[in-house]
């Protein structure tokens, strides 16, 4: 296998996240076509981006969540109030805890950004700038997988609404979690 | 050894009509993983995907036996034209691609080991702040290279960049080589 001009690692992920212009994407499928070593290459992004693909966003709006219920995954809610601390038990019957994290307002929301952190370090797991949600909800929703047993058990869910007419406001959810075999 | 022969050798053996069974086997192990590739970057369903090239390799086929490849040494850009053909049915009917012929032989070999979710999660958090956010909003929420820079207060460049870092190190951390 060898290729005189591999493309190059940047350029496969690029191609795989649709990040480029039409004649780019053109210009890399002729390339793959002919080329053993770079198909090989861009399989091997391609996999773990489906895989990436099929996570379930951590934030979702009322839609998905339905969305997931029409899938036939077992979906318990758990609604919230901000600095309401309450163990959440991810049963082993369930797929989704949807933490229904509620008391917002969102009607005058530009935008709503989620982070979350590890309660004992204060290490950030996760921070999204802009998370989906309902403008006439109270709510935003935190879909919790079985697989986040992977990560600190306690977190705290920080919420900012960015209002339209500027300015923010922050809540916190602090959510110890056990997870049931 | 059929694998050392150029692919224009096994084309124009194909068409000498004498039943190159095997020639046709060994350019489907060439061609078939690059067209599923193809249906799966252009089509975004793995299901569709494997149906383009089940569909594109039958056409390459039936054009090798029949002698329609023109040019022999470059029967990739045959196949990169059935498959953007494909592509536009399918996307046309936006439905799955009907066979039209017999799929009786599955000429889209192999199935990888899919990616275990928790070990993904674990090596997702792993990753820095940044590039686990760019990787989320790329990946998980389909967004731009610009529209990520605007949201998280850098530049699109810099967005490829920390992109590409992090799926390197995804893929170190989940001991993924390159397919073959």
């Amino acid at each position: 296998m060898s290729c005189a001009a591999p493309l190059s690692q940047e350029s496969l992920v690029a191609y795989w996240a649709h990040d480029l212009p039409p004649e780019e994407v053109e210009r890399i499928d002729e390339h793959l076509m002919g080329c053993d070593r770079c198909s090989a290459a861009s399989a091997g992004i391609a996999r773990l981006v489906s895989a990436l693909r099929a996570l379930i966003p951590p934030v979702i709006d009322r839609k998905t969540a339905a969305g997931l219920r029409a899938r036939g995954l077992r979906v318990v809610e758990n609604p919230l109030l901000p600095e309401e601390r309450r163990t959440a038990y991810f049963a082993s019957d369930v797929d989704i805890l949807l933490h229904r994290l509620g008391g917002l307002d969102l009607a005058r929301a530009d935008r709503v950004a989620v982070a979350v952190r590890d309660e004992e370090s204060g290490r950030v797991i996760l921070d999204l700038p802009q998370v989906p949600f309902d403008r006439d909800a109270t709510e935003v929703l935190v879909a919790c997988q079985r697989h986040f047993a992977a990560l600190p058990p306690n977190v705290v869910v920080e919420v900012t609404v960015h209002a339209r007419e500027g300015g923010a406001s922050r809540s916190r959810f602090p959510i110890p979690h056990v997870f049931q075999q | 050894m059929l694998e050392d022969e150029t692919d224009g050798v096994l084309v124009r053996r194909i068409a000498t009509g004498s039943g190159a069974r095997a020639e046709e086997a060994e350019l489907c192990r060439r061609f078939a993983p690059r067209a599923r590739l193809f249906g799966l970057r252009h089509l975004r369903d793995d299901d569709r995907a494997r149906d383009l090239a089940q569909t594109v390799m039958l056409a390459v086929l039936q054009a090798a036996r029949e002698g329609r490849v023109s040019d022999p040494e470059r029967v990739d850009r045959f196949v990169l034209g059935a498959c953007r053909n494909q592509m536009l049915r399918a996307k046309e009917l936006d439905a799955r691609v009907q066979l039209d012929d017999d799929p009786g032989r599955d000429l889209v070999a192999g199935t990888e080991e899919p990616i275990r979710t928790d070990a993904l999660v674990r090596c997702l958090d792993a990753l820095d702040d940044r590039p686990r956010t760019v990787v989320y909003l790329s990946f998980n929420e389909g967004r731009t290279s610009a529209e990520i820079a605007a949201a998280i207060d850098t530049t699109p460049g810099n967005v490829r960049v920390l992109r590409h870092r992090a799926v390197e190190q995804l893929r170190r951390c989940l001991q993924l080589g390159e397919e073959t």
